[in-house]
């Protein structure tokens, strides 16, 4: 995918779980992990803004684009 | 939310009892077919050989009959009548099965609260399917039955034809749920979408 997560270096230099993020955010474990490997096909703003808020991050923090060509669905 | 929850389950209900009596009904019809005088009807077209039959009306004058249409009745139990009876019954009876089953999935996914998956868009355009081959195949049974009283039979008086029926019902009513099925699988990529956006 051409848009990369980074929860996973986010919620590792927070030193915060999976689980402890889904109970701040109310983000169900499995939509989290949906959008941590890349499987999620868009996030809302309140998602975005809820998980800024909680890792204190921007949302470049989170997301970045790369140049990989998008493949086709 | 529990009024729209609990009408897929009492559809639910209703085909479930739609499917046991459809199957009681089959089962007591092919007897009858196979151990009572069950009549076998044939839609006919019936010309007399006088050219034309005439008759008055009051209000519309005099007029001509040229031809009728109606049914023949045979009771006699030959091997054919009954074989054609039977397969008009078991048509009936696969058909009317195979929609109710087709029915209680969607709707036992709709009670699940889970309407707008793939399997159901499928359902769907089988049910599209599935009524005008239905329709084609019990007019094909009639036109059958016709042509063979047609070379068997002889009525004093009367030229008997086989009737083709041809009715186009069916096939748009076919076609209006196909249409309704692209769509619901339209509806399943939304629902996919939907459940993939965070």
């Amino acid at each position: 995918m051409a848009i990369e997560v980074h929860l996973d270096q986010l919620l590792l230099d927070r030193k915060m779980t999976l689980t402890e993020l889904s109970n701040r955010v109310g983000i169900t474990q499995a939509n989290l992990s949906n959008l941590k490997t890349g499987k999620a096909r868009a996030i809302r703003f309140t998602t975005l803004n809820a998980l800024c808020t909680e890792l204190h991050c921007q949302p470049a923090d989170l997301l970045s684009h790369t140049t990989e060509a998008q493949p086709t669905r | 939310m529990t009024t729209t929850n609990r009408l897929p389950k009492i559809l639910q209900r209703l085909t479930e009892i739609g499917i046991a009596i459809t199957a009681v009904v089959a089962v007591v019809l092919l007897f009858a077919v196979f151990f009572t005088d069950f009549a076998l009807e044939t839609p006919m077209e019936f010309t007399p050989d006088e050219d034309t039959y005439s008759l008055s009306s009051e209000a519309w004058g005099t007029g001509t009959i040229h031809d009728a249409v109606g049914v023949v009745t045979f009771t006699d139990k030959s091997a054919t009548i009954v074989a054609l009876s039977a397969a008009k019954v078991l048509a009936y009876a696969a058909a009317s099965l195979a929609l109710l089953v087709l029915l209680r999935r969607i709707l036992q996914t709709l009670s699940a609260g889970t309407p707008f998956v793939k399997a159901n868009a499928h359902r769907i355009r089988a049910i599209g399917i599935l009524i005008p081959a239905f329709g084609f195949l019990i007019q094909g049974l009639h036109w059958a039955t016709s042509l063979i009283v047609m070379d068997t039979v002889a009525a004093e008086g009367l030229h008997i034809e086989a009737r083709l029926t041809f009715n186009l019902t069916y096939l748009f009513i076919g076609l209006v749920i196909i249409a309704l099925a692209e769509a619901f699988r339209h509806g399943t990529h939304l629902q996919t979408d939907a459940d993939l956006t965070i």
